[in-house]
């Protein structure tokens, strides 16, 4: 990956010319570039770099952390362009990379480690009200429904004028998740929180660990089971700290059923 | 409501382990003279049959109904009015479910009655009937097992979906309310047909035979299902023709109202009976659990004629019920 980035992408003599590439729609440089040919990815990266530098810097308010963003964007892009089903969504496909690309650098902090740069604090940015939903006891019903609010609220995280209780219950809920992910192996942590915070998919997961994707479901499947079992343990131990304190007993057992 | 367990009663046991449950509940409670052979019939377990047209699967007993709403009806005839957690969903349940059955079982459990649960070891019905909080284990029993289970596992057994039924508390009823509210519930079985959401092709009451023998006929009969349908129904069979007897036994000596529906009752028993020396002969050719061969076409064929002549002396049982059921119908409790 990191030696991608530093690779100019070079056309090659098979490779079209500058000009030729300039008059070839998206979706005719989306067919080439699945064949590999970087000349038709570079056309479509000088086409779209600028609105992808956009979308990135609107997500992170800091023009540095978008290009970052946009370059990782970018050579995700590059190698998966097999994934890409219809040629006519190469925009929208390029968004939601550099969208995750993005999530994943707030999440992880990228260049700013866990703090935001300033600039990030204003103005409120434009997001669904999905991400407005304060994380509530009953969303603990699905560890997924969980993760999948958390996903959504990680670049909310430090925004002023927040409702304080959902900041807190935010804060408690990634508290909780981050207590919970001990019971995994350093692998299943990682590839769980690239799919459940990086939203990555299983097939970008699997390029970026250099395994297959079948591991990766498996991985994250076995991930989800113990995170699960982890928090029922938590809340069973809470539950009987309530019942002890309360005096109830301890242990009663009937006589064994007659039948 | 009248006991009908005699000592040395034999009817203690029954394949249908939500009636085995149910009975080990009451066992525990002000009520425990209620006979299995009440419970198997107040509650309609003894008069039910749901058969998936192709297969025969091995769930056609609890498949196609709402648990908690049936359970409940059947106990209420019985007198309890109880409480049911969860849903056969194949969802575990989530940490809050969990907890708030654990509550339920405690609580039941610290009145001094056990909960009936499902997959606890087996997915069967069976009783939770203690706790220990330092071990974090529950006491259960259910068909496969007399053991520990601990409390994270309740709700993630082999299917992973939690169902719980308690009792919350009792009541006085009257045996021909009681008995008329089950017949409501055994007509509607027999005639109605449950639908399905994922529309399996599953067929309950006297639709439930015909589905039967179409499966047979197509020779697309999995194995140990059949079996377990045959082990289940058959046994079931057994207990309705049982509480018939019983039933039309005490009625000749009952109300007029009793007595006047005693004979009906006494005809349904004769025509249950028929249905479950049928279905012997079924449970003879495909034991549980080995199965036989169901898909052979000679065994196929006697089945077929077996079940054919169960559901004929069925539909006559059911007609005797419909002419209870109207009967009753018209009058009040109050005249009984």
């Amino acid at each position: 990956m990191d030696n991608m980035l530093q690779q100019p992408i070079e056309p090659t003599h098979e490779q079209a010319s500058e000009a030729q590439l300039a008059a070839i729609r998206d979706d005719a440089l989306v067919e080439l570039a699945k064949t590999g040919d970087h000349s038709a990815f570079g056309e479509l990266v000088r086409r779209h770099r600028a609105r992808a530098c956009h979308w990135a810097q609107r997500l992170t308010h800091d023009p540095y952390a978008a290009e970052d963003i946009v370059q990782d964007a970018l050579v995700r892009a590059f190698l998966h362009m097999g994934d890409l089903m219809d040629n006519q969504r190469f925009m929208p496909w390029l968004r939601r990379i550099v969208s995750n690309q993005a999530y994943m650098k707030l999440r992880r902090g990228g260049p700013y480690g866990k703090e935001l740069p300033f600039t990030s604090y204003a103005p409120a940015m434009d997001r669904s009200r999905d991400m407005h939903r304060p994380l509530t006891g009953e969303t603990w019903a699905s560890i997924d429904s969980v993760l999948d609010q958390l996903c959504h609220s990680i670049a909310d995280a430090h925004k002023p004028g927040c409702d304080p209780v959902s900041v807190v219950l935010r804060k408690e809920t990634m508290a909780g998740i981050r207590e919970l992910l001990h019971c995994l192996t350093k692998r299943e942590r990682a590839i769980f929180e690239s799919y459940f915070f990086g939203q990555l998919s299983p097939a970008e997961i699997a390029a970026l660990f250099q395994t297959s994707t079948s591991n990766v479901y498996n991985h994250i499947s076995t991930a989800k089971r113990k995170v699960q079992q982890e928090r029922i343990k938590v809340q069973v131990s809470m539950y009987l700290k309530t019942r002890r304190a309360s005096g109830l007993p301890l242990a009663k057992v009937l006589p064994r059923p007659p039948y | 409501m009248a006991p009908s367990q005699c000592l040395n009663d034999t009817y203690t046991y029954t394949h249908t382990s939500a009636g085995q449950a149910m009975f080990r509940m009451i066992a525990y409670t002000d009520n425990r003279s209620l006979s299995l052979v009440d419970v198997m019939g107040y509650s309609s377990l003894a008069f039910r049959i749901n058969i998936h047209a192709e297969t025969v699967d091995i769930a056609g007993p609890y498949a196609s109904f709402n648990w908690g709403d049936v359970f409940k009806r059947g106990m209420m005839n019985l007198g309890f009015n109880c409480r049911a957690i969860g849903a056969p969903n194949f969802t575990p349940p989530s940490p809050e479910e969990l907890q708030e059955a654990l509550r339920f079982t405690q609580n039941c459990i610290d009145h001094g009655v056990p909960v009936m649960a499902w997959d606890l070891f087996v997915p069967e019905f069976g009783v939770i009937y203690g706790y220990d909080d330092q071990q974090q284990q529950l006491t259960c029993l259910d068909t496969a097992q007399d053991g520990n289970l601990p409390y994270v596992k309740l709700g993630r057994g082999r299917i992973g979906e939690l169902f719980l039924m308690g009792i919350v508390d009792c009541f006085e009823v009257d045996e021909t309310c009681a008995w008329r509210d089950a017949l409501e519930m055994i007509l509607e079985h027999a005639f109605e047909h449950q639908p399905r959401h994922d529309q399996e092709p599953y067929r309950n009451g006297l639709a439930g035979y015909e589905a039967w023998m179409q499966a047979l006929r197509s020779q697309s009969v999995e194995v140990v299902g059949n079996a377990y349908n045959a082990l289940v129904v058959g046994d079931a069979r057994m207990y309705a023709a049982e509480f018939l007897t019983r039933l039309a036994d005490r009625w000749r000596n009952g109300s007029p109202l009793q007595r006047e529906v005693a004979p009906n009752a006494q005809a349904a028993a004769t025509h249950y009976r028929e249905v479950a020396r049928h279905l012997s002969g079924l449970r003879a050719s495909f034991p549980f659990p080995q199965g036989g061969t169901p898909n052979d076409p000679a065994t196929a064929r006697t089945a077929i004629e077996l079940l054919r002549q169960a559901g004929v002396a069925e539909a006559s049982g059911i007609e005797q019920l419909q002419a209870m059921h109207q009967r009753l119908s018209r009058e009040d409790s109050h005249v009984t």
